[in-house]
């Protein structure tokens, strides 16, 4: 994702979301995860979700803006984000993008294209409402 | 005759079965059964005002509405946890 973020980053804001955790140790542990050393529980209070995500952050010097989802899950819940998923949000903040649900639908290479197509779109719009005032 | 092939069907579907369940691995087959449906497609659709939902800084100490980063460019929102 890092490299798509760098490749918009004069043109698109990038944040993630840190939800609950998709497979914890005491629920669908994952074996990919324990080969990684990648063992958490199913954190049960903020604290414990602010050291997984903090981890994560560390462990893969991720660069992208990172904000935590509480422990009631309303971001979770409200774009129906688990496992993960990808949206985007226009400036007039209403839905743009609506990626389909992880993890075999969380697809960064679709995102790419799109964003591609609109902020190119976008860009040709700004580029003719500037046209427009100076006419004015 | 008929018993026999019914027979047959069902012994090839328990095998079909079995070869799935090994393939996936039984802990994932209980995983899909038991977490799985919490993968939603979710009711937002393109076009719908984003949900204002407020967010936890990775400090745990300051809250910030997600509107914070609606305005200035279109906005990728990325969710996911580590494991």
């Amino acid at each position: 994702m890092d490299e798509i973020r760098k490749k918009f980053a004069t043109r698109a804001e990038f944040l993630t979301i840190y939800i609950k955790e998709a497979h914890p140790e005491d629920e669908w542990q994952m074996t990919s995860n324990e080969d990684q050393g990648v063992c958490y529980t199913q954190p049960l209070t903020l604290e414990d979700r602010l050291f997984i995500a903090r981890d994560f952050v560390e462990r893969f010097d991720y660069a992208i803006p990172l904000v935590i989802d509480p422990m009631e899950n309303p971001a979770e819940d409200a774009f129906a984000a688990w496992p993960e998923r990808l949206y985007v949000i226009g400036v007039d903040g209403r839905i743009a993008y609506k990626g389909e649900k992880g993890p075999f639908g969380f697809d960064p290479d679709e995102l790419e294209a799109w964003l591609e197509t609109y902020l190119q779109a976008r860009a040709g719009v700004d580029r003719t409402d500037s046209r427009e005032a100076e006419a004015i | 005759m008929i018993g026999k092939i019914l027979g047959f069907v069902v012994a090839l579907l328990i095998l079909i079965a079995a070869c799935a369940i090994f393939y996936i691995g039984p802990r994932n087959v209980i995983g899909i059964l038991t977490y799985g449906r919490q993968a939603r497609d979710g009711n937002l659709q393109v076009g719908d005002q984003a949900p204002p939902v407020t967010l936890v800084a990775l400090d745990g100490a300051t809250r910030h509405p997600l509107e914070e980063w609606v305005g200035t460019q279109p906005l990728v929102l990325v969710f996911g946890s580590f494991t």
